[in-house]
């Protein structure tokens, strides 16, 4: 065997030793991607329950409860309003005609307070029920941005990974080197 | 694990058809929830109880419109005259345009808030589709939120019709000036809401005692 040949086989065994290291960074690589990618998707899931809570909340949203929240709310005002509201009508003395009239209009007043508490709560109701779905709606988008930023930060990091996994570059070196020797010396 | 990059290849593959399928089911759930019998019944209801609190204000204005006529052809002795049934048509056709306007502005309202949720709908639609692409999600949705609050807060008024009977206000006006002048000649000033009689007997200062709710007996 002579010294060509000698080269050739170092050099084959540099190259194959080269392709095997490449060949493994490039799985490494993969894999570092694979994984990050893996974590995005831990993200994503949590994401996507989070928008389906969001809709199942939305779905079960109804105007029943502010509506309550309000008729209650304008009841008791209402009610400690009520001295003053009806003063006028609680003089005395001012006749039995008076009185009778007095007492049956004292009834119309909360009939008609309270027909009207009833009627402003259900316009009030749609209104705040959507105020709330608003609120839902901009706590979840603060929730996907807080998910998004985590995915963008571990989008880089992956990057990062995935860039530092590099062939060896004193084989690659080698490798060329003994290329280069080899067709010299076969040369000869 | 096989090489050039098949294993993060499959994992995006997987991944990329979780968020298919999420955004398909996200958005066919969203259109469900807007599109639904109880969300159509909302607007309903809500058409309902603003054309009643409409109607309700109108038939109070009604009312005292009613009255305040009775009162002001009275003073004039026009009671059962022409002027008595024109003055009458004058406050029916008020009255009917005090419910034609109940209805258009109940019925705006419940357009608006139809359009609202409509806005709302794509925007859930929008934080759905976006997944993982938050950063714009994030704003597109404090976005819609000021746009929310602002329509909700222009929805929440409760509408007002205004006064539907001011039309009327000669009469009164005419009347009360023809009262103060009857006044004036006889010499005598009245107080109070309700006119210068009370079951067919001055009523000025002085003349009454009162007892307050709370107070002591008081003359007014």
């Amino acid at each position: 065997m002579g010294a060509g040949a000698a080269a050739g086989y170092i050099a084959a065994a540099i190259a194959a030793a080269s392709a095997v290291d490449q060949n493994q960074t490039m799985r490494r690589q993969d894999a570092d991607a694979a994984a990050g990618i893996r974590q995005n998707m831990a993200l994503q899931q949590d994401a996507n329950k989070k928008i389906a809570n969001t809709i199942q909340q939305q779905a079960a949203s109804n105007p029943a409860n502010a509506q309550a929240s309000q008729m209650d709310q304008y009841l008791q005002q209402l009610q400690q309003q009520q001295q003053l509201a009806q003063q006028r009508l609680a003089r005395t003395g001012l006749g039995d005609a008076y009185n009778q009239w007095a007492a049956r209009d004292a009834g119309d007043v909360n009939d008609y307070s309270t027909k009207l508490a009833g009627l402003m709560s259900a316009v009030d109701a749609p209104s705040l029920q959507r105020q709330q779905e608003g609120y839902t709606l901009g706590d979840l988008g603060t929730e996907l941005g807080i998910i998004g930023g985590d995915a963008a930060g571990n989008q880089y990091v992956t990057g990062q990974q995935v860039a530092n996994q590099r062939p060896n570059p004193w084989l690659q070196a080698a490798a060329q080197g003994a290329k280069a020797y080899a067709s010299g010396a076969g040369g000869k | 694990m096989c090489g050039g990059g098949g294993s993060a290849a499959k994992a995006a593959q997987q991944q990329e058809a979780a968020r298919q399928a999420g955004i398909t089911q996200a958005v066919g759930q969203i259109n469900s929830i807007y599109g639904s019998p109880q969300r159509q019944q909302q607007y309903t209801d809500f058409q309902n109880a603003m054309q009643a609190y409409n109607l309700n204000q109108l038939d109070k204005q009604k009312t005292d419109a009613d009255r305040n006529l009775n009162f002001a052809l009275a003073r004039q002795g026009l009671t059962g005259g022409s002027a008595d049934a024109d003055a009458s048509a004058n406050l029916a056709k008020d009255y009917n345009q005090g419910v034609l306007k109940s209805e258009q502005a109940a019925s705006s309202a419940a357009s608006q808030l139809q359009a609202q949720d409509q806005a709302q709908k794509q925007q859930l639609i929008g934080l759905a589709e976006s997944g993982l692409d938050a950063t714009s999600a994030s704003n597109q949705a404090l976005t819609g939120l000021q746009t929310n609050l602002a329509n909700a807060m222009a929805q929440g008024q409760a509408q007002d019709l205004g006064d539907m009977f001011s039309g009327l206000a000669n009469y009164y006006t005419n009347s009360q000036q023809a009262d103060a002048y009857r006044k004036s000649l006889n010499g005598t000033q009245t107080y109070g809401l309700f006119g210068p009689t009370l079951n067919g007997q001055y009523i000025g200062p002085g003349s009454l005692s009162v007892q307050w709710p709370g107070q002591n007996t008081t003359n007014i």
